[in-house]
């Protein structure tokens, strides 16, 4: 291998650890936290069809 | 491909992991139908996504298993110097997410997609001819979904035959329709949060297994041996260079912000802010989407250089053009044991699902909010055109068609038939058309019941276009020329929309159709043995990088001169801004 290869080699390394790692902490937090986003989720649409059966018009 | 390179781990014990996984996403989609109330539930969950859910939904829709096989490709053919496309993504999803740029501004308007705030901006006619155009280069984009989802399959299930790849191919189709025309974006939301988790853990376990089995220095090794320095190096002769990392950029900045299946989400999300957010964490997503599978392709090319039989048939002289597809799936098959095998194929196939749901959904979505329903507004000549394009798309549509199916039995009368089939066909719809137009508004239900039926048709095209249509270039190649169709005009449209005050419909217009110039990169000038071009000079201009980067100058050119040339009325104010007032 040439300098300029070993270089980048070592380069695309670090961007490859880079990637994988914050990979990782976003698939952990945002599967946690994205949970209770979904109940959220689900309880906002049911009160939105609550209040439309109630003939109360949103502004 | 030789059949005899389709081995696999792949057992019933795996089938069963993907049979009670995708049973049970399907299920979960048809399920959370209760929850679509109206049409903003259908197309953007009511404007419920906060910020959690939104990055995994986002990161689910853009790591499908189309995305893994473009970026597999891209590794195998390009070795690590492929990260360079993440690196582009992740700048161009940053500097979205720092500053705010059309994201922001465009989430202030409260618009549910983006050629709705052309016609804010602009005008009608710009909304339709941008919904249109929009339309058409999201569904070429995703023409090649099928094919490279159905080869995915067929590699890691060892299947052996083409009708084999040409049953998956429908069967992945028919759950997809399945479930996309029942839930609309809240079913797509929980699919691709599910996807997440699953493909997530899957992808972080599998790359950390195939980087210690394979070795780091061996996978980049086998790489240089095969396409030498440009393997590493992104500038170097026979790596990418300059012009297209200049296109990468442009295509981080301009799809990381524009390309419809993620503004959705900024569009769906809670607030401004919310959105704002959305891309700043994404940024990390965008950059592992390309650094993960461009790792498992070169680590494929790596495994396929140290197995003989393997070496010829994807290396060899008379190695076939899609070779580099099936890499990726042909490595897995063989490296990864039974259940974990299973696992990736589940997952997989679910990002597959999650992708095609939302990508079918955004399309659909815009044909019938901006190119249909803004007829009901329009006057008789409005009408009238869009009787006559109906007539023309419609005829040439059955004439193909018909054409088609005489070619084998008749090959010297087909065009005659085609023609004969088609004019009839024209002319009825040149009359019909305006007479639809002529009620008072598009229903609601009427919205569901024609976007439910575009799901279904544009899912169809996917079927023949991936059947007959073979890339002459890397999918990711042909993605993003197909983007550039869109991305070129819509970019500098609504980047001078929201912070131009003198641009003008007209210069919109000129820069939405200028875009259509990159359709030229998509066209098999070689199979069609267009010797005109492909033994001439103009065979450089329709080179694809080249192609865009005329297309995207063009557009701003044709931005900036016809919104000097012919001025307009002032801007529309962000609906958000007014409420808050």
């Amino acid at each position: 291998m040439d300098d300029t290869v070993a270089n980048f080699t070592t380069v695309w390394f670090v961007v490859f650890v880079f990637g994988m790692v914050t990979f990782a902490a976003m698939v952990l937090v945002c599967g946690i936290r994205g949970f209770s986003d979904i109940l959220d989720l689900f309880r906002t649409l049911r009160e939105d069809d609550e209040v439309q059966a109630d003939g109360v018009v949103d502004e | 491909m030789d059949s005899s390179i389709f081995l696999t781990n792949f057992t019933h014990a795996d089938w069963a992991i993907v049979i009670v996984y995708l049973g049970a996403t399907v299920a979960k989609g048809v399920w959370v139908n209760r929850y679509v109330g109206d049409l903003s539930d259908f197309i953007i969950a009511g404007r419920g996504l906060r910020i959690y859910l939104a990055v995994a939904t986002m990161t689910g829709t853009e790591i499908g298993l189309v995305t893994v096989m473009y970026n597999a490709q891209e590794g195998f053919s390009s070795g690590p110097s492929a990260f360079i496309i993440g690196i582009c993504w992740l700048v161009g999803m940053l500097v979205v997410g720092l500053t705010g740029f059309i994201i922001y501004p465009l989430r202030q308007f409260a618009v549910m997609t983006i050629p709705e705030y052309y016609e804010l901006r602009f005008g009608r006619r710009s909304r339709v001819v941008g919904g249109a155009i929009l339309a058409l280069a999201g569904i070429l984009n995703m023409g090649l979904f099928l094919q490279a989802g159905a080869r995915f399959m067929r590699g890691v299930l060892g299947v052996e035959s083409e009708l084999g790849l040409k049953l998956l191919m429908t069967i992945m189709l028919g759950m997809v329709l399945l479930y996309t025309t029942f839930g609309g974006m809240v079913s797509v939301v929980i699919t691709d949060y599910m996807q997440f988790v699953v493909l997530g853990v899957a992808m972080v376990v599998g790359t950390v297994w195939i980087v210690m089995h394979l070795g780091w220095e061996n996978i980049v090794q086998a790489a240089v041996e095969q396409h030498g320095a440009g393997a590493v190096n992104p500038f170097h002769e026979g790596g990418y260079g300059p012009w297209y990392i200049v296109w990468m950029i442009y295509m981080g900045v301009a799809a990381g912000s524009l390309w419809a299946t993620a503004t959705t989400r900024a569009l769906a999300a809670h607030s401004p802010q919310t959105a704002q957010r959305l891309y700043k964490w994404s940024s990390i997503t965008f950059l592992s989407r390309v650094i993960i599978p461009v790792t498992w392709g070169a680590a494929a090319l790596c495994f396929i250089t140290q197995t003989p039989e393997l070496t010829q048939a994807f290396l060899g002289e008379g190695a076939p053009a899609e070779a580099g597809q099936y890499a990726m799936p042909v490595f897995f098959a063989r490296f990864f044991p039974t259940g974990f095998l299973g696992i990736i194929a589940a997952g997989m196939m679910a990002g597959f699902m999650s992708t095609h749901d939302s990508y079918l959904l955004c399309w659909a979505s815009v044909i019938t909010q901006d190119v249909v329903a803004p007829f009901y507004k329009v006057g008789n000549r409005g009408r009238q055109v869009a009787g006559i394009v109906a007539g023309v798309l419609g005829g040439v549509v059955v004439a193909g068609i018909v054409s088609w199916a005489f070619g084998r039995l008749a090959p010297q009368f087909a065009g005659l038939i085609g023609a004969v089939a088609g004019v009839p066909v024209a002319l009825w719809l040149a009359r019909r058309i305006p007479k639809v137009f002529e009620g008072e508004d598009l229903t609601e239900r009427g919205r569901f019941i024609l976007t439910r039926t575009l799901i279904c048709l544009i899912g169809f095209f996917l079927l023949f276009w991936g059947l007959w249509y073979e890339a002459q270039m890397t999918l990711w190649t042909y993605m993003a020329v197909t983007g550039t169709i869109y991305l070129s005009g819509a970019f500098v449209c609504i980047a001078a929309g929201l912070y131009w005050k003198g641009a003008t419909e007209r210069g919109a217009l000129i820069a939405l159709c200028g875009g259509l110039l990159a359709l030229l990169g998509i066209v098999p000038w070689k199979d069609w043995n267009v010797t005109w071009v492909t033994e001439t000079s103009l065979e450089r201009f329709v080179d694809p990088t080249n192609l865009a980067v005329i297309t995207i100058a063009l557009a701003a050119a044709g931005m900036l001169a016809g919104s000097l040339l012919w001025r307009s009325k002032p801007d529309a104010a962000p609906a958000d801004e007014e409420a808050d007032q």
